[in-house]
């Protein structure tokens, strides 16, 4: 009876396995080709390690990033205080460690909104063209028009300084970029046989830009998208260096780096610390992003399974 | 379906492209209509007309297409839609490109399903996997989690042929369908469409510039000429014993086995500028024997036997003579 059982579950696992195979091959093979890039492996690295301080910073930090403690105040670096302490004594090692989770936020959040409001416009200017086409297209111009740092700091003084206001004002500067690399895309694709044929087959408008314009056009995208992460954290931080994001007493690595500057002669590792971690996530989303772009590279890939 | 007076025109920088200038034919039920003729002499944008998706700049401006006692060329767009796949369907020349390239080939051929019949996934699936076992495809229920790029030239036109007929179109406008195929696959996809239309009781618009397939296929033929037709009638007739000139001309141009080496017949001259077609026939600067009239006046169709008829002026006047002599 129970071996009856067994036997049957064996069976459903087999054809499953089987259903999966080909999808499972490509994941092997994406992760060969990943192991072959060290620098990617870095990254990847760097951006885990990143993430788990974002999720168990506030549980890591060996000090509250919030109390102050007036009487050990800008004290170098030590066992005490591994990355010593601000003006006011707070352990800035703990404030590092509980900023994490802002920056990532800010990327998450505004890569998860630009980009598919920027891919779908695009791909509806690409498809439909004319007057649409037309719209949307000028519409990403009158933003590219400005230098982006500064329509992102007019957008987050007119809406107040604070953090969702840091994320409305990116995204306002992040979509147009999208829009046009997909745009660019669909415009090649919605001549291919298999669009033309769909319609031939009754698809909706809809339909074929979900199904057909969008899936085809999207490798573009994901490789910008890991590329583009960690400009997004970098310009959050800048527009909180510059007072427009997160507020005192808020450790938001930017934050920490405006905090510090005043005593950057006396006091370095308040700035530097920051700043040093600022630098190894951007680098290593950079750095993974290379690595992605390489897995996703059809025809890279295709040399690498012939050898 | 019947197709009257159909004229195409696309609105070019450089002008005017007459791309089809009254076109009419008809399509009988259970009968295959072939439709052969040059590069660019319109048999496309026929194909896409009657599903009145001529791609921009290119407008029907006037004719009627009649399916099924209904002018298509009133109905809605959201209506049209409903009609392509389920009343006319359409097989694509190229069966390397018309697939998409991101999904399997069972998800694409259950998609006339979800459009038409409003299947779940799950059942549009198992009609997909059917459809592959009535196509002959061995194991087609590992073959339907293939993508296309592992599946072979012959097995992805089979795919298309399959999602064609998802839907049991009562047309089905075959794009030359085997032109990028070798002969042995050809001759297969040739049979596989004829068991199919038997079953079905399909009707077929052929367009092909082979005239092998054509012979092997079709019922009747309809030869196009510059966006003309310019003579339309039974296979045998058209095949053996052509009328206009440009048929026979063009069967001339059909290399046989037992031709001496050389030089391969053409027809001199090229398919005439669209946006400036030439005064009168179409054909006439590359006829061999062009009257006055014909460089004045577009000839005017006749039936020189029935079912068979030619626009050239050469029977025109012929039929006069012979009726003015009976006066």
């Amino acid at each position: 009876m129970l071996d009856n059982k067994k036997r049957k579950l064996l069976s459903t696992y087999k054809r499953w396995r089987s259903r999966i195979n080909p999808q499972l091959k490509e994941l092997r093979l994406s992760l060969y080709v990943i192991r072959r890039s060290p620098l990617a492996l870095v990254g990847l690295g760097i951006i885990a390690a990143f993430i788990l301080l974002a999720i168990f910073g506030d549980f890591l930090a060996p000090y509250n990033p919030y109390t102050l403690n007036l009487e050990s105040r800008l004290q170098p670096p030590s066992f005490i205080h591994l990355f010593g302490t601000d003006e006011l004594g707070r352990d800035v090692f703990s404030r590092l460690l509980s900023g994490a989770k802002y920056s990532i936020e800010i990327g998450i959040i505004v890569l998860a909104v630009s980009i598919p409001l920027g891919s779908l416009l695009g791909a509806i200017a690409g498809y439909f063209g004319g007057i649409y086409d037309e719209v949307i297209m000028r519409t990403t111009d009158v933003f590219q028009a400005f230098p982006s740092l500064i329509l992102a700091m007019a957008v987050s003084a007119a809406l107040g300084p604070s953090l969702q206001n840091v994320m409305v004002a990116l995204i306002v500067v992040w979509w147009p970029p999208y829009a046009r690399l997909v745009r660019a895309t669909a415009l090649s694709i919605r001549d291919y046989a298999f669009v033309e044929a769909a319609r031939s087959m009754g698809a909706s408008k809809a339909r074929i830009i979900f199904q057909h314009i969008l899936p085809n056009s999207i490798s573009p995208v994901i490789i910008r998208a890991t590329l583009e992460m960690g400009a997004v954290i970098i310009w959050s931080a800048g527009l909180s260096f510059l007072g427009f994001g997160a507020q005192p007493p808020s450790p938001e690595w930017g934050r920490l780096i405006t905090e510090g500057r005043l005593y950057i002669f006396q006091a370095w590792w308040i700035t530097t610390f920051p700043g040093v971690a600022i630098l190894l996530v951007v680098l290593g989303f950079n750095l993974f992003g290379d690595g992605l772009r390489d897995i996703l590279d059809p025809k890279l890939r295709r040399v690498i399974e012939v050898k | 379906m019947e197709v009257r007076d159909l004229k195409v025109q696309f609105f070019t920088y450089g002008g005017v492209v007459q791309a089809l200038d009254g076109v009419s034919f008809k399509v009988n039920k259970d009968e295959t209509l072939g439709l052969v003729g040059e590069t660019g002499c319109g048999k496309s944008v026929t194909a896409l007309s009657t599903l009145r998706l001529v791609p921009p700049p290119g407008r029907i401006v006037e004719g009627e297409i009649i399916l099924n006692g209904e002018n298509l060329l009133e109905k809605t767009e959201e209506d049209m839609r409903k009609i392509r796949g389920r009343a006319i369907a359409m097989i694509f020349q190229d069966p390397t490109s018309s697939l998409n390239p991101l999904f399997t080939v069972g998800f694409q051929i259950a998609e006339p399903f979800i459009y038409h019949q409003d299947l779940k996934k799950k059942e549009a699936q198992k009609s997909a996997i059917k459809l592959l076992e009535s196509m002959h495809i061995p194991d087609a229920e590992r073959r339907a989690r293939n993508y296309p790029h592992e599946c072979s030239g012959g097995m992805r036109q089979r795919i298309m042929v399959a999602m064609a007929l998802a839907c049991n179109p009562s047309l089905l406008i075959a794009d030359e369908p085997t032109t990028n195929l070798d002969v042995t696959i050809q001759a297969q996809i040739l049979e596989l469409m004829k068991e199919i239309q038997k079953k079905h009781h399909t009707s077929i618009l052929w367009i092909s510039h082979n005239l092998g397939v054509i012979a092997e296929m079709c019922d009747r033929v309809a030869v196009m000429y510059a966006g003309n037709i310019v003579e339309i009638g039974d296979v045998k007739t058209i095949l053996c014993e052509p009328a206009h000139p440009y048929t026979r001309m063009l069967k001339e141009c059909v290399p046989t086995a037992n031709q001496k080496k050389g030089e391969l017949t053409v027809i001199p001259g090229t398919v005439p500028n669209l946006i400036s077609p030439p005064a009168g026939c179409r054909f006439h600067p590359r006829c061999r024997e062009p009257t006055d009239t014909c460089k004045k006046e577009n000839p005017i169709m006749v039936e020189l036997e029935p079912g068979h008829y030619v626009s050239c002026w050469k029977y025109t006047q012929k039929n006069d003579k012979m009726n003015s002599g009976d006066d």
